[in-house]
């Protein structure tokens, strides 16, 4: 280029500055959106990989129905693949959390450096009597370092069988508090506010922590592995999962069989040995009958049965990682529109950039200046908006959308030392699509006027014709329209494709907004739908254990609060999928005979398209189902994000009993929580529990007096030492709330309205500029500024309004898809939107539709009559 | 007194430091009902003493004065104002909106003055009475300028002012046009002022005022204008 062209090229460029300008909004709203949300919780994802490996987070963890020994290490640590081994062990015990008895676990601080808590205040324990406690406990209990805390060993475990009483670990019941710690295995964080309302285990454990001297034994609850090369992995990656899953196929494959069987040779042999003691005690009196006693024993031995788990199994990881993939799900689909709305608008921009340079372009080929350096102003140009564009789309997206979805996501979950990171392959690579997109546009706007000759280009354009509009055939509409507004509807189709741009842009941008009310609505009548449409009981009352079940019904009865109430047994259990994803679920068990109708309104889920666009039956219209005894009923929220449907099989593994497959009978409209109903006779047949005697141990209620008496009626029920957990539902649907999503939802309202604002603009300028002369000619004519500005805004406004209304029942649609891209287990995304979202919407819109006109009309006032047709266009 | 009264005009424009005289006290006068040619070469400065007339541009120092009226000192609204009731312009390109037919270009224009001529009879008398439903793209240049005249026309302006009206058309076509103005001028009675660079063509007007530097060096009254039919050049 020569340094003229190049002269000339800056002058332009500055002239330019509006097109520049939004080009460059446009891709840093497009990259931001595209990289932030993105950057945003990769930044989380990396910040937790870093602290479960600093933490020495296990990879594998093996647990065993009857406990592991020293053997089963020695035979772990020989496995192929593994790092390191280390020996958990663990106790069930309850303490006394403000006036209640309560669950909580002392787990031993291993000595191979795995699992190790952080330390967030005080002294790790080192000597026997000192303990380690977590922020939840603190915040539960009003403990503080230095406190005394009392235990007592529960006495639950019955399914080891009484053979493994030998070895099982042996602690004091009572210590001082010496620290405050995080257990990487539980990152919630206690003092944020709830979102675990829907994901909330009804029985709440405790971890604690004590030295190895606190805790003895030769028995152990879990062997915590770390597989070799896999810390250097991310953990929520793939190919980490795959890594961890080689070494769980190998374990599963060849130790864990092996030590099954040896564990089961040991016990028999523990037992028939006390088989023998007993035997010769009771040798004098009866000879006889032992042998025949032993054999009918050695039945009993539970077989034994690992389960080798990874990290899934941690309810907070697997939290994490749905939390933020369903973010990361709505940063994926987003861009693309905005990508769109790029494209289109830097071609509106560059096409009219090259059209009011016609002239001088052919006076450049005419010099003979070759195509492609006239070209390259114009490809430069909009590179050099593009990249700018780029940079601070990428600033916005690797800090500002990260520092503000990290707020959000501190007060979900702890996660000591987050930091801010850059990924080259993303930034870069989002910055390269917008460029592609900006450059080609560019290119096929300068294609057409490039290809003329010299002489045609020196020669004006001849200006867009008009022609008829359909319209004028209706000579009736057509004789009665004021003159201004014949020539407003002629205008509108002479612009076809300015037409097409205008509503499909502000169309787009108005569906995004729409889309963001619909999360956001959605997000709020999740809680009322759930607790107040489908459950219909008013309390879900667990028994602290099956022997307090009675005293909690008694207790029930006694206090005349429940108007009408069902039992059944409430129990956590794991629901594996066909493809063997597992998830956490509560267990129903309706009593035969029992309907459960008048406490959960059990509707068929809706499903496929009338989901999606939203015109799905009511689901008061749809026909109840009721429980049969040949399969489950399967929450909708619980179904979704496994792929679960009516007659899948699936397995089941509840607590303490053995995984078995059952049928889905179908899956109930549900969008909270991830419950299961199975009836009674079913539940017996598939887990063989008819011999233990079938014992209820929950109480689902409908309760006398107003909101406020029923969850201070829970409250209090909950303080009672055989309750383990009292459920308002009026509680639970007003502390349900999803700030994450709300926070997401804010975000991408904000980034549509400015790339709304961006869009109008270009439109608005780019169609200044097309018709400077003929607003010239009106002023010229002695149009006041306020004609000129009515002649132009009633065209833009008209554009605007159907653009609005295309874009409502548009957003409708692309909300109604995010149901499919929002799985995550324990919620239902059932989108609503209430009217008001788009009347706000539309509103909004319109808004800046009138902030762009009234920019639009300083313009229109600066054009100079005398400068504008002077020459030729 | 005369009907237009330009009197010591100066028009400067900011360039950097010093400053572009385009009028360089301009003085002149023009009748009512005449016909007025402006000659000059170019960068004389007779756009600018046009624009100045017809209320689209302001001056530096001097009065003008059109039907008695002070129009020097107005404010950008009384100045559209002025240029709705009281001026029509004529450029060298036409200038109509390309979405608009010839009628409703004509109509553009009549409907903001409450005094205006009918926009069909406005057209029929510009020898275009039977392509009223035409778009612009489908006349020609000549066409074109007659529905640009027919426009500034229909408003009744005191004056049509008309700035190298022939610039872009054909020998033949040109003629044709300047015959229109003369006959507008002469039948309908309306004060009308062209600017030109053909000399030759200051046989049709009334008077004709010569434009230098900015300044009006010669101004001649022509007692026995010819009709534009008996000019060649
Ligand atoms: N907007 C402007 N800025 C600076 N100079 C101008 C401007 N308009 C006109 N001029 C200058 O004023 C002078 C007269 O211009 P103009 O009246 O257009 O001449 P004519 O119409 O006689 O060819 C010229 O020298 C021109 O360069
Ligand atoms: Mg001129």
């Amino acid at each position: 280029m020569s340094s003229a062209l190049l002269k000339d090229t800056w002058r332009t460029s500055v002239r330019n500055w509006k097109r520049f300008f939004s080009i460059v909004v446009i891709t840093t709203l497009g990259v931001a959106v595209l990289t932030g949300i993105y950057a945003g919780c990769r930044d989380m994802l990396l910040s937790a990989d870093r602290f479960y490996d600093a933490q020495g987070l296990f990879d594998i963890q093996v647990v065993s129905s009857a406990g592991l020994t020293d053997d089963d290490v020695t035979a772990l640590s020989k496995v192929e693949g593994v790092q390191t081994v280390q020996a958990e062990m663990s106790a069930s015990v309850n303490t006394d959390v403000a006036g209640t008895s309560k669950s909580a676990t002392i787990n031993r601080i291993g000595g191979q450096g795995l699992n190790k808590s952080y330390l967030q205040e005080g002294v790790l324990p080192s000597k026997s009597g000192q303990i380690a406690v977590t922020r939840q406990f603190i915040v539960d209990s009003g403990l503080h370092i230095g406190d005394t805390l009392d235990v007592t060993a529960s006495d639950t475990d019955s399914s080891s069988g009484a053979a493994s009483a030998q070895g099982e670990p042996v602690f004091p019941g009572s210590y001082t508090i010496t620290a405050v710690v995080l257990d990487p295995s539980d990152i919630a964080n206690p003092e944020g506010y709830s979102t675990g309302a829907f994901r909330s285990n009804d029985a709440e454990s405790y971890a604690f922590f004590v030295s190895s001297s606190s805790m003895e034994g030769s028995l152990y609850t879990a062997i915590s592995l770390r597989v070799s090369d896999a810390e250097q992995l991310d953990t929520f990656s793939d190919e980490y999962s795959a890594k961890v899953q080689q070494v769980v196929s190998r374990i599963e494959d060849s130790v864990a069989p092996e030590r099954q069987r040896a564990r089961e040779r040991q016990l028999t042999a523990q037992v028939q040995e006390a088989q023998r003691q007993a035997a010769a005690d009771s040798v004098s009196d009866a000879t006889g009958r032992s042998s025949a006693e032993a054999s009918d024993e050695s039945l009993s031995i539970p077989t034994v049965q690992w389960h080798v788990q990874n990290r899934s199994s941690i309810t907070t990881y697997s939290n994490l990682k749905s939390d933020l993939s369903s973010i990361e799900s709505i940063g994926r689909a987003f861009p693309v529109v905005f990508l769109a709305v790029a494209i289109l608008m830097s071609l509106t921009a560059m096409t009219r950039m090259v059209e009011e340079d016609r002239g001088l372009i052919g006076t450049y080929l005419g010099l003979g200046y070759g195509k492609i350096a006239i070209i390259t102003r114009y490809v430069g140009f909009a590179l050099a908006a593009c990249l700018l564009g780029g940079v601070l789309g990428n600033i916005v997206g690797f800090v500002g959308i990260p520092v503000f979805l990290m707020q959000v996501l501190k007060g979900l979950y702890v996660i000591p030392d987050v930091s801010l990171s850059f990924d080259p392959a993303y930034g870069l690579g989002g910055v390269a699509l917008f460029t592609v997109g900006v450059v080609v546009s560019t290119l096929l706007a300068c294609r057409g006027e490039t290809s003329l000759t010299p002489a045609q280009l020196m020669r004006p354009k001849s200006p867009k014709a008009g022609s008829r509009v359909f319209l004028e055939r209706f000579t009736w509409v057509w004789g009665r329209m004021s003159f201004l507004n014949k020539v407003t509807v002629r205008n509108l189709f002479r612009f076809k494709s300015r037409l097409l741009m205008t509503v499909g842009g502000i169309a787009g941008c108005t569906a995004l907004i729409v889309c963001g009310f619909a999360i956001n609505d959605t997000v709020q009548t999740l809680g009322s739908k759930q607790y107040s449409d489908i459950d219909r009981y008013d309390l879900l009352s667990v028994a602290a254990s099956d022997e307090t079940a009675a005293a909690m019904k008694e207790r029930l009865a006694d206090d005349g609060k429940v108007k009408s109430s069902v039992e059944v047994r409430v129990g956590s259990a794991e629901m594996l999928n066909a493809e063997g994803n597992s998830e956490s679920i509560q267990l129903i068990v309706v009593p035969d005979g029992q309907d459960i109708a008048p406490m959960v309104d059990l509707r068929p889920a809706s499903q496929g398209l009338g989901r999606m666009f939203g015109f799905a039956k009511a689901p008061s219209e749809r026909p109840r189902l009721t429980l049969g005894d040949d399969g489950i009923l399967v929450a909708q929220s619980a179904a979704n994000a496994m792929g679960i449907s009516g007659n899948s099989t699936v397995s089941l593994r509840a607590d303490g009993l053995d995984q078995q497959k059952v049928k889905v009978q179908a899956v109930f409209r549900n969008v909270i929580g991830s419950d299961v109903f199975i009836s009674q006779s079913l539940y017996e047949s598939s887990f063989g529990v008819k011999e233990a005697g079938f014992v209820t141990n929950a109480v689902m209620a409908t309760l006398n007096g107003d909101e406020d008496s029923q969850i201070s009626y829970a409250q209090r029920l909950v303080k009672s030492s055989d309750v383990a957990s009292a459920i308002s539902t009026a509680d639970m649907e007003r502390s349900f709330a999803f700030d994450l999503m709300s926070a997401v939802v804010a975000l991408i309202v904000v980034l549509a309205g400015c790339l709304a604002l961006v869009v109008l603009f270009t439109l608005a300028s780019t169609n200044v500029s097309e018709r400077v002369r003929e607003m010239a000619t009106l002023k010229v004519l002695g149009f006041t500024d306020r004609e000129i500005h009515l002649y132009v805004n009633k065209e833009m406004l008209i554009l605007t309004l159907l653009g609005t209304l295309l874009g409502l029942p548009l957003g409708r649609v692309v909300g109604g898809m995010l149901t499919g891209v929002l799985d995550m287990p324990g919620m239902f995304f059932e989108v609503e939107i209430n009217w008001v979202s788009y009347v706000i919407s539309a509103a909004a819109t319109l808004f800046f539709a009138f902030i762009v006109q009234f920019s639009t009309n300083m313009v229109l006032n600066r054009i100079d009559p005398v400068g504008s047709l002077k020459s030729v266009e | 007194m005369s009907y237009i009264q330009f009197d010591h005009v100066v028009k400067e424009y900011p360039s950097g430091e010093e400053s572009i005289r385009a009028l360089d006290d301009a003085s002149f006068t023009a009748d009512k009902g005449g016909l007025t040619i402006i000659l000059g070469a170019s960068g004389a400065g007779k756009t600018t003493a046009l624009n100045i007339l017809g209320g689209m541009d302001t001056l530096s120092s001097g009065t003008v004065k059109v039907d008695g009226r002070d129009i020097s000192g107005l404010s950008r609204k009384e100045q559209t104002l002025y240029r709705r009731s009281d001026i029509g312009f004529v450029f060298q390109f036409y200038n109509l909106v390309a979405s608009l037919t010839a009628l409703e270009n004509v109509e553009l224009a009549s409907q903001i003055c409450p005094d205006h001529f009918d926009p069909r009879e406005t057209l029929e008398k510009v020898g275009l009475g039977n392509r009223l439903d035409n778009f612009p793209s489908q006349l020609s240049g000549g066409e074109q300028q007659r529905v640009a005249i027919a426009r500034a026309i229909a408003k009744r302006p005191k004056l049509l002012l008309c700035d190298e009206p022939t610039g872009a058309l054909d020998y033949v076509t040109g003629k044709q046009i300047l015959q229109l103005l003369q006959d507008i001028s002469q039948r309908e009675g309306m004060t009308v002022v062209i600017i030109t660079h053909n000399t030759a063509i200051s046989a049709m007007a009334d008077k004709v005022i010569h434009f230098r530097s900015g300044r009006v060096y010669n101004s001649t009254d022509n007692p026995r204008p010819l009709p534009v039919a008996e000019i060649e050049w």
